[in-house]
């Protein structure tokens, strides 16, 4: 999971749970372990667009899931509650998106605008904070938007205002719900899962690719004869040894195609 | 089943949506301008979206009616297809919506009214019978429960002299249909894979057998009932199971009740093809014997040929071959 996040205040509880590190030779604040990169970005639109693509950068899958966390005012949401965007608008920006609810969660899902200042104002059922907007639009570039989703704990609403908002207290209201953010971390992650490339067909390619010298148009068909292989459950050692007897990579392409042929109808 | 509904503003006021969000008490609503800021952006999955999809509320605007394309008719002159919806409960795999749309959302335009005018003009505008299709972007009945789609346009299309309307549908969801009298000129046609194939491709689409019995059940009140055999797709043991399949459907279904007999082998727009195909690496059918030609994918000729006269022999044991439709490639 990729981690955009302000501060280190809101930050600390997830660098806690997840163990990450502090990733020293990074030119960004960039914590880390295998699974996870978590990113601060600081306030504002511009911080979260930079703090994210640089974030695309250094992590080890861009393509999988993305999640901006935080803490955010509420017109109607107690202080302390969290909830995810279903809705997410830009005082100064015509596009909204609408980050697809997907996960089974029991977070509640509201509308949140981000604003260029801190905002005092409280609309019943709005959300405000300053990163969001600019976090999903730059996060569309590097993955589909189902695995991009906002959370914040709400910090202020209008019986508790921004100015009476200690800093300090992030920590303890982002904690109280990590197993919950967690829960969607891990639902994120699997729907990401189903993404991944197979290896199986990218090695055997690979291997394939070495044996004769495939031009680019060649080398898609093999990709794809080899894919096709998978598929039809075919051993993918008998294409590699069907390739090594062909004497060139035509050769080798007109062959796997007419080993796939009889096996290329449905069961 | 649907736990998100967003709506556009302009229709805040109809009474069709607010009787579509009184089904869903527990559903988080989210409003938004325009549906197109929901279902067309890119970097959307339609394959992920297919696991839990939401319910759009929105106002067609637009042309609402349009031509169909010639090789998909019944052997009406005139023939148009209507769509109160895009995309479907079910998740065939070969379905071109896959390929068609940015989301698997269901997009419900809920301005029935305006549907009716423009099917009443050109109904009207015609002397000669006019064929309404209403399963083109969607199936005709399997969302009835939450669009009342049939429930409230046969109805209509029963008060039209010369339209004849067309539900096409995998659903045994034909409670509404036994609520009411028969329609003379409507058709409820059900597509058909052998189960072997329906197992494999049809995700979530009710078994052969009980679609059959929906069917059996239907003709028996009086519908005129179809036979949709589309896609028709090349397999292990075709002959036999195709065989089987006609043989389960013409012994429950009398050969007088059925309207007609469509069949087509599969084939789609290229584009629609490798969206699908890259959302679904993994998936059997994208490796099966198909050519790209003239910008679709299909078959291979021979293959294709060969299906169809099969199929056409198979059906020539059970029913007049003036009832069977062949769509072309
Ligand atoms: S039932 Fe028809 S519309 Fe629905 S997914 Fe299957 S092919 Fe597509």
């Amino acid at each position: 999971m990729n981690f955009v996040v302000a501060y280190l205040a809101e930050a600390q509880p997830v660098i806690d749970y997840y163990d990450l590190k502090k990733v020293d030779h990074a030119s960004i604040p960039l914590f880390q372990n295998d699974q996870h990169s978590l990113v601060l970005s600081g306030l504002g639109k511009n911080s979260a667009t930079s703090a994210t693509e640089n974030l695309s950068r250094s992590t080890n899958n861009p393509n999988g899931g993305w999640i901006n966390l935080g803490i955010s005012g509420h017109g109607s949401l107690a202080k302390g509650d969290l909830f995810i965007a279903g809705k997410i608008l830009d005082d100064n920006a015509k596009e909204t998106f609408y980050p697809p609810q997907l996960y089974a969660s029991s977070i509640t899902v509201s509308t949140l605008k981000s604003c260029s200042k801190p905002s005092m104002e409280y609309q019943e059922g709005m959300g405000y904070d300053m990163e969001a907007h600019a976090f999903y639009k730059t996060a569309c570039q590097f993955t589909t938007r189902e695995l991009i989703q906002v959370v914040k704990v709400v910090s202020d609403n209008p019986s508790f205002p921004l100015d009476q908002f200690s800093p300090k207290d992030a920590p303890v209201m982002i904690n109280q719900h990590l197993q919950r953010i967690d829960d969607l971390v891990k639902q994120i992650e699997e729907t990401s899962n189903t993404f991944q490339i197979d290896d199986k067909v990218e090695e055997m390619f690979e291997s394939i690719g070495k044996i004769h010298s495939f031009s680019v148009t060649r080398s898609h068909q093999l990709q794809e004869l080899v894919r096709h292989a998978k598929n039809l459950n075919l051993d993918l050692g008998v294409i590699k040894e069907i390739a090594q007897s062909s004497t060139n990579a035509g050769d080798a392409i007109k062959n796997i195609s007419e080993f796939l042929e009889p096996y290329r109808t449905l069961g | 089943m649907i736990d998100t509904i967003y709506i556009e503003e302009q229709i805040e006021g109809l009474s069709k949506y607010q009787e579509i969000l009184s089904r869903f008490p527990k559903a988080t609503v989210i409003t938004c301008t325009h549906y197109k800021e929901i279902f067309n952006p890119s970097a959307q999955s339609f394959r992920l979206q297919k696991k839990k999809p939401a319910l759009i509320l929105a106002k067609q605007t637009g042309k609402l009616v349009h031509p169909i394309p010639k090789s998909y008719g019944v052997g009406g002159r005139h023939n148009f297809y209507f769509s109160h919806l895009l995309n479907c409960l079910y998740d065939c795999r070969y379905c071109f919506l896959q390929g068609m749309y940015p989301s698997a959302h269901y997009l419900m335009f809920v301005n029935f009214e305006d549907f009716e005018k423009e099917i009443k003009n050109i109904s009207q505008s015609k002397t000669e019978p006019t064929w309404f299709f209403s399963g083109y972007d969607c199936d005709s009945l399997a969302l009835e429960s939450v669009t009342g789609f049939a429930s409230h346009f046969l109805p209509f299309f029963k008060r039209l002299p010369n339209a004849w309307v067309e539900l096409r549908t995998k659903s045994v969801a034909t409670q509404i249909l036994h609520a009411m009298d028969p329609l003379p000129r409507a058709v409820v046609a059900f597509s058909f894979t052998p189960q072997e194939i329906s197992s494999q491709l049809e995700h979530g689409v009710p078994s052969v057998k009980s679609r059959i019995r929906a069917m059996q059940k239907l003709a028996k009140q009086g519908w005129k009932v179809g036979l949709r055999i589309d896609p028709l797709l090349e397999c292990r043991n075709f002959e036999k199971r195709y065989s089987n399949l006609f043989r389960n459907i013409f012994e429950k279904v009398p050969e007088h009740a059925i309207h007609s007999v469509s069949i087509g082998a599969f084939r789609m727009p290229k584009g629609f093809y490798k969206k699908i195909e890259k959302q679904y690496p993994e998936e059997k059918l994208f490796a099966g014997n198909f050519k790209s030609q003239g910008g679709c994918i299909a078959y291979q000729r021979q293959i294709e040929i060969q299906l169809k006269q099969k199929s056409v022999q198979l059906l020539s044991q059970w029913i007049n071959p003036d009832k069977v439709f062949k769509c072309q490639t």
